[in-house]
């Protein structure tokens, strides 16, 4: 029973949704809507879920004072100020704590969310993903060597895509790029997504038929 | 020397260097600026070597987007789906599936956590059926359709549309017989798989190229940011 309800209701649900794609009914379409809907309620347990997990791992770490305990608050604490000033400063009838911010009234909480969501995690974001140059610089002098025509043609690709994007202007390096990302780019763009779309397909007739039962986990 | 030294210098270095900016330099005077730009350097820090101050800085973007996304999920899953339609709209169907998503808590109990696997199984069934009609329409119809060589294409005086068309087209193809793992090593799609990863690598060569260049802009933005926004040097 343990494995044959989730097995089934799977299937099921699998096979009802299939078909609805085929039913151009109002009905059909409804049924899909309210499905998709029912599925974001679902997944905001998950993610709630997954946020105890986080909480847990952290509150371990810092228990048995493992390794880099020290930065478990800063991140919990983190966490509760932003859900905190999240879930009040976005709710629509709650005006705790007005501030005046150019000329208008506001709660404090929608005041410290904005600035917390632009001045911080925009930042925080933005650095980490600039960092990056650095690194992939490094990584494509140690990984971009030609040996061969194959890396050879990976490393004139690159270089090409660069400098066009620098001197788009400059003839014919803006054409040469556009045709390199328009037709040997989108071949392959296209000749992976194809492929990956048929694999997930695959993939999800063997959840649908139960031949993948990972999700299940290992117990009986 | 001690593991803490070179952070304490660098700290040491960043503190004179901030003075000499509020003192020397038309500084912006948003605290919230401030903020975004000290955190910015925290991250920069890590180019140095890992340090406290990128941990902090890392573990303050780790919980903060964490807070972000909870409050986005109560407001706009929660909340706004569920629960309002339900207490104050009296729509009492969508007990069905808060109670399904409050399964996924049954993990926390041993005794009955098999549980868990329902709501797991209800939002991989109906993700996968939805997914499989939907690929097929959106991905492969609508891809083969673009890769299609049409008669138009080869119009008089400019036939390259045409012949591009032709080369797409054998690019996809000698791209997916790289893909078909499952042949024999010396079959006959031996030879078309070699075609196959010319194109694999020149669109890999102009991904990466492409990837380069957005961290590249991402880089000139926060730098631009620095200068303009907090230390004033370049104008606004």
């Amino acid at each position: 029973m343990k494995r044959r309800i989730p097995l089934t209701l799977t299937l099921v649900l699998g096979i009802v949704m299939m078909i609805q794609f085929f039913i151009p009914h109002q009905f059909s379409q409804d049924f899909k809507n309210t499905a998709l809907e029912w599925l974001r309620v679902i997944g905001g347990f998950a993610f709630i879920i997954g946020l105890a997990s986080f909480i847990t791992h952290h509150y371990t770490k810092i228990k048995h004072k493992k390794e880099g305990w020290a930065y478990s608050p800063i991140a919990l604490g983190a966490l509760v100020v932003m859900a905190v000033v999240g879930l009040i400063g976005r709710s629509p009838n709650m005006n705790w704590i007005p501030v005046t911010v150019q000329g208008q009234q506001i709660s404090v909480f929608t005041y410290l969310f904005s600035n917390f969501f632009t001045h911080m995690m925009i930042p925080l974001g933005a650095t980490m993903f600039s960092v990056l140059a650095f690194y992939i610089a490094s990584a494509a002098y140690r990984s971009f060597r030609a040996k061969s025509l194959v890396s050879i043609l990976l490393l004139v690709a690159a270089f090409v895509i660069m400098l066009a994007i620098i001197f788009y202007n400059v003839l014919p390096l803006g054409d040469l790029g556009e045709w390199l990302l328009s037709v040997p780019n989108m071949a392959a763009k296209r000749g992976i997504l194809l492929g990956a779309s048929l694999g997930g397909i695959a993939t999800s007739l063997k959840i649908i038929l139960g031949i993948e039962r990972g999700y299940l986990g290992g117990t009986k | 020397m001690k593991k803490w030294v070179p952070t304490v210098i660098f700290l040491a270095v960043a503190v004179v260097l901030i003075v000499l900016a509020i003192v020397f330099l038309p500084v912006s005077k948003s605290v919230w600026v401030w903020i975004a730009a000290l955190l910015t350097l925290a991250i920069f820090s890590i180019l140095y070597r890992d340090n406290p101050i990128y941990r902090i800085a890392e573990h303050i973007f780790v919980g903060l987007s964490l807070g972000y996304g909870l409050a986005m999920i109560w407001h706009l899953a929660l909340w706004q789906i569920a629960l309002r339609p339900l207490f104050v709209e009296g729509r009492f169907i969508l007990i069905i599936p808060i109670a399904i998503g409050l399964l996924y808590f049954t993990r926390l109990i041993p005794k009955v956590s098999w549980l868990v696997r329902i709501p797991i199984s209800i939002a991989l069934g109906l993700g996968s059926g939805i997914a499989i009609p939907l690929i097929f329409q959106a991905t492969i119809f609508e891809q083969t359709k673009a890769s299609l060589v049409l008669p138009e294409m080869f119009a008089p005086g400019n036939p390259w549309p045409g012949i591009w068309a032709i080369i797409l087209i054998i690019g996809i193809v000698t791209t997916l017989a790289y893909f078909f793992f499952s042949r024999k090593e010396k079959s006959v799609l031996s030879p078309v798989s070699k075609v196959g990863i010319i194109f694999i690598m020149l669109g890999f060569g102009a991904t990466f190229g492409l990837t380069v260049m957005s961290r590249v802009s991402l880089l000139i933005g926060r730098v631009q940011f620095l200068l303009r926004e907090w230390l004033g040097i370049i104008a606004q």
